[in-house]
Parts: C-alpha cells; sequence; structure tokens
C-alpha cells in the first residue's frame, strides 16, 4: 500500500461524549429506511392486482419502487420518502375495495415510518441517542397511535360512505386545517 | 449563550401535517374511511407537535477547569440546559483534527457532558466547539442552533526520565550539587595540608598532625573540594513545525493531532532534560530561536521548570523566521542543547559560532520518522533533503558535537546515548569541572 493511500485510509480520531445508555444512528436509519417500505409493500400485497395472474410486472415494479424508497432513505433521509409513502399507500387502499381493517395496521405504520424519518434527519450514523429521547417520544406516539386505532375502529364501523358522514367530515378536515394554519 | 432565540416551525412537521390533511380530505371526498385514516395519525401528530411550543432557550456551557491540560487527552464538562417544553437537545461536539460527535439527550433536567479528545499535540490547542439545538416534541419546532466555543488549552510537555544528561565542562559557583576541582567549603576530601593563612581551626585535623608532627611543632588541616553547579541552555528552533507525513509539510493539508510533530519532540525532549537537571540541582535557561524576546536565564528549582515547561509549551514557528545575525550569546560555562530538525543550514552556523566560543553542544535531532510517500517528486525532493541532513550530521559530528535522535523509535536508546556521553566526559576528565 502506498504512503498517500495509507495516510488517507487512516481515519482521525473521534471526539468522545460520554452519555447514558444510547441508540446508534445507523440503527434509526435503517429502521427509518424499512418502516416506508414495509407500508409500501404492506399496502400493495392487499390491491387486486397481486390476485390477478398477470401481476408479475406490477410486482416487479412495486418492489423496484420499495427498494428505491428503503435506499433513498439511507442515504438521503428525510420527510419526503416517509409522506410519499404514506400518498402510495392511500392510493394502494383506495384501489382496494375489501379488507378494509388491514388499514388499521397501515396508518400507525405510515405515523411511525414519518417519526423516525424525522429523527433519523436529525442525526448521522454514527450519532447517539439516548433512550430517554425515545422513550419520551414514545409516549406521545403511543396516544397518537391509539387515538387513530379508535377513530379508525369507529370509522370503519360505521363506514364513511353515508353523505352525513362526508358532509361532517368534510367539516371537520376544514376545522382542522383552518386550526393548524391558524397564526 | 443565555441570549432567547425564537423557535420556528420545522418543514418537515409543517409537511407531515399538510400531507395528512390532504390524505384526509381525499378520503372524505371520496367517502373511504380507510383512506381517510391513513392521514388521521398524520394530523394528529402535528397538532400535537404545533400546540406544544417550546420556550426559551437551550443553555450550554463549559465548566472553568484552567488553561493548562496534559498530553494525552483533554477533557471538559458541558452543561446543557434545554429550554423549557423542549423533547431533545440534540449537540454536535467538534474539535480540530477530530471527527465530530453527535448525541440526541433528552431535555428536562441539566445534563452534565464529559467530552474529551485524544491528542498527542502539545502546545496552544484548540479544542471543543459545540453545535446545540433544541427540539420540540414530534420534531414539530426547532430551535436556532446555539454555538459555543472552549477555551484554547495549553498543553504541557510531558518529561520522560532520564538518569544523567551531558554537563558542561566547567561549573559555575562555590555551591550546588556537583563537585568542584577547586578548593572550598565541601565535603571532599582534597588534601592533608600544613596549616597556613586562611586557615580555620575547626579544619585541623588532630590525627593527622599526631601522625605527622608528633611534637606539634606545626598544625595540619584538612582540606576539602568547593562545590558547583553546572548550567545549560536549551535552544529550541521552533521556526518549523513538521510532521510525519511529507504532504503536510507544505502547510496546505492540516496536521494530524494523533501524530507528534517536530516542535512536539522538540518540547518532551527539552522537557525531559530540563527535568533531568533541576532534578539534580542544576540551572536550566531556554532560548527560542523563532521568536525575538528575551530568554529564560538558568535558574534551578522546581518554580524554574514550571516556567520553563510553560515557555517550551508556548514556542511555536511565528510567520517568517528572520535570519539571526548572531547566535544568542551564552557563557561558555553552560552547555548548550540545540533541538532542531536541521532541515537548513542555520542550526549549524550557531552550532559552528558556539564551537568557537568553546561552549560544548549537544544537538537534538527531532525530526520524526516519516511515512513513506508515493509520489515521484516528493520521494526524490525528501532524498535531496535527506542527503543535506546527512551531511549536516557529519559536519556537526566532525566538530565533536553529539547529535542524538528523539523520535518514536529511537527515543528509548536516548537515555542509553546521553550515558555513553557522560561516561565519555569523564573518562577524558576524571572530575568534573574546570579550572578558573
Amino acid at each position: 500500500m502506498s504512503g498517500r493511500r495509507q495516510t488517507l485510509r487512516r481515519r482521525l480520531p473521534r471526539v468522545h461524549v460520554e452519555v447514558g445508555p444510547a441508540l446508534p444512528g445507523w440503527v434509526l436509519r435503517v429502521t427509518a429506511a424499512l418502516l416506508p417500505t414495509l407500508l409500501v409493500v404492506g399496502a400493495f400485497v392487499r390491491t387486486p392486482a397481486m390476485a390477478s395472474p398477470r401481476s408479475t410486472p406490477f410486482v416487479a415494479v412495486g418492489l423496484a419502487a420499495a427498494a428505491a424508497l428503503a435506499l433513498s432513505t439511507l442515504r438521503w433521509p428525510g420527510v419526503w420518502q416517509p409522506i410519499l409513502a404514506v400518498l402510495a399507500s392511500v392510493v394502494m387502499v383506495i384501489l382496494t375495495p375489501d379488507d378494509r381493517w388491514w388499514v388499521l395496521v397501515l396508518a400507525p405504520l405510515g405515523y411511525l415510518g414519518l417519526r423516525t424519518a424525522v429523527l433519523a434527519a436529525a442525526v448521522p450514523w454514527t450519532a447517539r441517542v439516548e433512550w430517554g429521547v425515545l422513550a419520551r417520544a414514545a409516549r406521545t406516539d403511543l396516544l397518537v397511535v391509539a387515538v387513530t386505532f379508535v377513530i379508525g375502529c369507529l370509522g370503519l364501523v360505521l363506514d364513511g360512505d353515508q353523505p352525513a358522514g362526508l358532509v361532517l367530515g368534510s367539516l371537520a378536515v376544514l376545522g382542522l386545517a383552518w386550526w393548524v394554519r391558524r397564526p | 449563550m443565555t441570549a432567547s432565540q425564537p423557535w420556528h416551525p420545522t418543514r418537515a412537521g409543517a409537511l407531515a401535517c399538510a400531507a395528512g390533511v390532504v390524505v384526509l380530505a381525499v378520503g372524505v371526498l371520496l367517502g373511504r374511511a380507510d383512506a381517510a385514516l391513513m392521514g388521521v395519525p398524520l394530523v394528529l401528530g402535528g397538532l400535537l407537535g404545533h400546540r406544544s411550543l417550546p420556550s426559551g432557550s437551550t443553555d450550554v456551557s463549559f465548566d472553568d477547569v484552567g488553561p493548562d491540560a496534559d498530553p494525552g487527552t483533554i477533557a471538559e464538562t458541558l452543561r446543557v440546559r434545554a429550554a423549557d417544553g423542549a423533547a431533545s437537545v440534540q449537540v454536535r461536539v467538534y474539535a480540530p483534527g477530530h471527527r465530530p460527535a453527535v448525541v440526541v439527550v433528552p431535555a428536562g433536567e441539566p445534563r452534565a457532558l464529559e467530552v474529551r479528545l485524544d491528542s498527542v499535540r502539545t502546545g496552544p490547542n484548540h479544542t471543543f466547539e459545540v453545535y446545540a439545538r433544541g427540539y420540540g416534541d414530534l420534531g414539530a419546532h426547532a430551535e436556532d442552533t446555539r454555538v459555543l466555543g472552549a477555551r484554547e488549552r495549553l498543553v504541557l510537555p510531558e518529561a520522560s526520565r532520564l538518569q544523567r544528561v551531558p554537563l558542561p565542562t566547567r561549573l559555575r559557583g562555590l555551591t550546588g550539587p556537583r563537585r568542584s576541582r577547586r578548593q572550598g567549603d565541601g565535603t571532599e576530601l582534597r588534601g592533608i595540608h600544613p596549616m597556613g593563612p586562611g586557615d580555620r581551626m575547626r579544619r585541623v585535623d588532630w590525627r593527622a598532625t599526631a601522625r605527622m608532627s608528633p611534637q606539634l611543632d606545626q598544625l595540619f588541616v584538612r582540606r576539602t573540594l568547593a562545590t558547583a553547579e553546572a548550567g545549560a541552555v536549551l535552544v529550541m528552533d521552533s521556526r518549523d513545525d513538521v510532521g510525519p507525513d511529507l504532504h503536510t509539510w507544505r502547510g496546505s493539508e492540516p496536521l494530524r493531532v494523533d501524530e507528534a510533530t517536530s516542535l512536539d519532540l522538540a518540547r518532551h525532549a527539552a522537557a525531559s532534560i530540563a527535568a533531568a537537571l533541576v532534578a539534580n540541582g542544576d540551572r536550566v535557561g531556554l532560548e527560542d530561536l523563532a521568536r525575538r524576546r528575551r530568554p529564560l536565564a538558568p535558574a534551578a528549582g522546581q518554580r524554574h521548570l514550571r516556567r520553563i515547561l510553560h515557555a517550551l509549551a508556548l514556542s511555536a514557528p511565528v510567520g517568517e523566521p528572520a535570519a539571526r545575525l548572531r547566535p544568542p550569546q551564552l557563557s561558555n560555562d553552560v552547555i548548550v542543547y540545540l533541538f532542531t530538525t536541521l532541515l537548513d543550514d542555520a542550526p549549524l552556523t550557531l552550532v559552528r559560532r558556539w564551537c568557537e566560543q568553546g561552549v560544548p553542544v549537544v544537538v537534538v535531532d527531532t525530526l520524526p520518522g516519516l511515512h513513506p510517500v508515493a509520489e515521484r517528486h516528493l520521494r526524490l525532493a525528501w532524498r535531496i533533503t535527506s542527503m543535506e541532513r546527512a551531511d549536516r550530521t557529519r559536519e556537526l559530528e566532525a566538530l565533536g558535537v553529539p547529535v542524538v535522535r528523539w523520535t518514536g523509535q529511537e527515543r528509548v536508546r536516548t537515555a542509553r546515548r546521553f550515558e555513553e556521553l557522560v561516561r565519555g566526559a569523564e573518562r577524558h576528565r576524571p572530575v568534573v569541572g574546570g579550572r578558573r
């Protein structure tokens, strides 16, 4: 090995910071790459296209898209990959007329994918995230998932394609949007 | 670091919330509760995050541990106090020549984080720079980054233990730890002599008198040798500071912190020799060739040693070195230890002048062992430079000046080499000291 290469190959020493029990950044990044992929794959396997005998091209395209999503999350973790995964899974859910209860798995998966991606985007591979940070976030996330589950159960039981429900839902969405955007 | 900074919503939080609202709207418009449900957690998360806006600002500070540090590791305690309502604080710690460390700690109780860096470099060291940023619940809000720099630390050179080091051929003074060849009030017997003017009564040796003059018509006294001290001047050639990687010699690439440079080796060698001399009660002075300032005059004692260590740590190249018209003026009863890389002719000129004045000199070669290089032009340049260095070393040895290497591989042999020099001096001069 040449001297130049030897010099370049030797990595600089690292600054040490003493922290408590922590999760490495790469675990977060891998998790952030896996969750949206699982969401897309999970939504895709329930679509009618999968039941068709000519589904092979669809499967190939779906798998390629999922792999691209995972790789892009690994390389450039950010919020747009999980949002893209959620939007893609919504399209697939809409295309799936049956098996509506499966969405109770997909919705928390999408949310957790987004949360993990936001956290992973803020830290590099070698970062360490103390378990306390994750424990604190887990409490809020658990609340969000529980509320989603309850709302989902209610919505699916009441069957949302009634006209009254549609109007109420629209008003609720508009109210939420106003509440979010208000100064 | 306590000025308040506003918190602002993050792009990620806003995008997630907007996506959730869109999904909800699509689900409602299509009358699909299952599709709408996909947007519910995004909107809920966004709302919860939006409602929990932190107040105040994250506060980071370093504990004051003083400016000095020991070589090897520099440590500081970083105190982090998160803003009210924040969920976590991301702390990025940078240090020159190191890869940064990033940690995320939960908000709440103030935290004390031990940060440290490993460096073999001595002298003034820039240490840590910290970037701290608070995040709100669910990452919906982020704080502007707070930047904090730790104070510069002065890493004093460490002294290796040396047994005996070469001394000047002439001693000075009438007191000290060494035996002079002059008559005086020491403890070493010089001889028995008939009592004469100036001899004190307490020096009368009654046994010798009884043996040599039974009639007591002549008194005999014991005469002893005086004591004296040796003086040494450490001359630091700190005009350049080169590392073991030839690529860094141009100054375009930074020196690694885990490799000692020529100046680090010079500081270490000088500190070791100074410690050995001071431990024996001798006087040590310091002269820095790169700086036009008053040299440290030879003195003894631990406090003076501390002063020398500080001066050694502060010696560094200052701009373009000016040519010296004459060497530092030294008395000829000191020995000069010159710490140099021998990369130019200036040290050789100095040594010649000192030798002409009868000042004994020991040259300590502090050029570190070099890494092999692949580039042909660098190999060729180093070959020429090393041949020039070899010529200078030969010329020094021809002048009777010993050249001692002080690098990683040969440092072990240095103590033995010094012992050989001391024994060689003793063989030629049975008693250390000179006539006055």
